[in-house]
């Protein structure tokens, strides 16, 4: 296969499996006997996304999404990298606290969330540490793992050029432990983002999440369709800045050159 | 202190390099090896010093030692007469000692500059200064224009020039070099023995090398230790006179072989 061929390939086979799929969905809705309140066409669906995308009211629940994910993603990558570097340089303290960690990463984490909506109230907060603590694992064992397997060789050579343990963390374990933290964070942003939503499913008055319920209980399934479809962007776009800045702050690593 | 150990310290503050009675034994009690049995010599200033031994004898143990890196359970190491283990001297006698290793070990997020001016960098010294050094550095082992580069754009043979300009930067007073080339082919090895044999020349360092290669040993060495299998202990010591700088048809003169012969007789006398 030529190298033309072969990108020529890479571009229309994606497009030609989304094309049978939706034609093969849009088919089936209008010739088989499903109800378009159960399973609405994909052209009907289009019409409701770009309806919601020309309705005012959208873009605040997109914001209230936005600002629970980030926020709960900015204070997960804060405090996994923190406590992830602690817990690596002071080995006495990760054992004390092994039982929380494998707790940690054992509950399931949403189930967690009414807890949540009771202790912080049904407004941002508690959406925002749902959100936290499911991105926080990823973050934290990653930093965790990365310091603690700094090559001894390269060790070895900070040794011998005197450094101090503390310029032996910031010159060489940190940016060791860079690109494994960032794809943490991949892991990470695609987490608070479902964390988010689950708050706002259990204990909402805004946000995405809530509105699909609310357009679940309208019984406008096309727009419910509409706003996962929305979520499914944002969330590639979150993503796809995550990646991006893995690239941009560690273009040193191989996996960075790697394509999506 | 007696005459005699005033004596003995006068002798070892002229030397660049001074090994007593090294011995090194690993774990304790029943599961104890001893390593390095008894090794002295002692190293003048300014010059280059081959070790060679069978493998396994501990070689690159003794440079851990005498580097700082791994204390002995026996015997001193004195940099210029500061003690490298013990006494009040020791910071300054480890800072005045600098590595390359076997692999490069350069760090990808620095470029060719920055990673070779490292070691001045974690002694505080400013930018502009470091920065202007390690250019210096670059210029002198051959790798001037690519001060920009990243290590992954350099050959084997350029990434072990940085190497060893990062253990210049800091002027040290010997340098302890782990089978620098070992990992390098045939050709780039000859080219980069010659050029150490430049560099040494025009920096004036005090250089311990230890190496498997017998032609590279005495290419280089001003003499050459040889160990005998663990536990170790200095076996040999043969001069090398030929003249300076050596060229690589020296290699096929008859003193060059002369010397080659008897040194590894004395490492085969040796099963291995």
């Amino acid at each position: 296969m030529s190298p033309r061929t072969r990108k020529l390939l890479r571009l229309a086979l994606p497009t030609l499996t989304l094309a049978l799929f939706f034609s093969g969905w849009s088919y089936y809705v209008h010739n088989a006997a499903v109800s378009a309140f159960i399973l609405p066409p994909p052209e009907k669906i289009g019409r409701a996304f770009v309806a919601l995308l020309g309705d005012p009211s959208v873009w605040r629940h997109v914001r209230v999404t936005l600002t629970e994910t980030l926020g709960g993603f900015l204070s997960a990558l804060v405090c996994g990298v923190t406590l992830g570097a602690l817990l690596a340089k002071v080995p006495p303290l990760e054992w004390s606290l092994k039982p929380f960690i494998v707790a940690l990463q054992l509950i399931p984490k949403v189930a967690l969330a009414p807890l949540f909506i009771l202790w912080f109230g049904f407004g941002l907060e508690s959406k925002i540490v749902i959100s936290g603590v499911l991105a926080f694992f990823p973050v934290f064992a990653n930093t965790l793992v990365a310091i603690k397997s700094t090559d001894p060789a390269d060790r070895e050579v900070f040794a011998s050029m005197r450094a101090s343990p503390v310029q032996t963390f910031v010159f060489l374990e940190l940016p060791t432990a860079l690109p494994v933290i960032l794809t943490g964070a991949e892991v990470a942003i695609v987490l608070a983002i479902i964390g988010a939503i689950v708050g706002e499913f259990i204990g909402g008055n805004a946000g995405l999440g809530y509105l699909a319920v609310m357009k679940l209980q309208e019984l406008q399934v096309d727009a419910l369709f509409g706003v996962i479809l929305l979520l499914t962007l944002i969330g590639l776009s979150l993503y796809v800045s995550v990646t991006l800045m893995r690239r941009l702050l560690a273009p040193w690593h191989q996996s960075s050159a790697a394509r999506l | 202190m007696s005459a005699q150990s005033q004596d003995s310290a006068a002798r070892q503050a002229q030397n660049a390099l001074s090994l007593v009675h090294v011995g090194k034994t690993f774990g304790d009690g029943a599961d104890a090896v001893l390593a390095i049995d008894d090794i002295g010599f002692d190293v003048a200033p300014g010059e280059f010093v081959s070790v060679l031994g069978p493998s396994g004898c501990g070689k690159t143990t003794l440079l851990r030692i005498v580097g700082g890196l791994e204390p002995p359970t026996n015997g001193e190491v004195s940099i210029a007469g500061r003690s490298v283990w013990s006494g009040r001297g020791r910071g300054e006698a480890v800072l005045a000692l600098a590595f390359a290793f076997q692999e490069a070990r350069l760090f990808p997020w620095f470029n060719i500059e920055q990673n070779v001016a490292l070691p001045l960098r974690l002694r505080g010294v400013p930018k502009p200064e470091r920065l202007a050094r390690a250019r210096e550095l670059c210029a002198l082992v051959g790798l001037a224009g690519f001060e920009g580069a990243r290590p992954r754009q350099l050959s084997g043979g350029m990434r072990q020039r940085a190497s060893l300009a990062r253990a210049l930067a800091t002027s040290p007073r010997v340098l302890l070099l782990d089978e620098p080339f070992g990992a390098l082919d045939a050709m780039t090895r000859d080219q980069m023995n010659l050029e150490l044999q430049r560099i040494c020349a025009a920096t004036g360092a005090t250089v311990i090398l230890i190496t498997h290669s017998i032609p590279e040993a005495v290419f280089l060495g001003d003499r050459v230790v040889v160990l005998s299998p663990r536990p170790s202990r200095v076996h040999s010591i043969h001069h090398v006179e030929l003249p300076r700088p050596r060229t690589i048809a020296m290699q096929e003169t008859p003193e060059f072989q002369r010397l080659v012969r008897a040194v590894r007789t004395d490492i085969a006398g040796y099963p291995a």
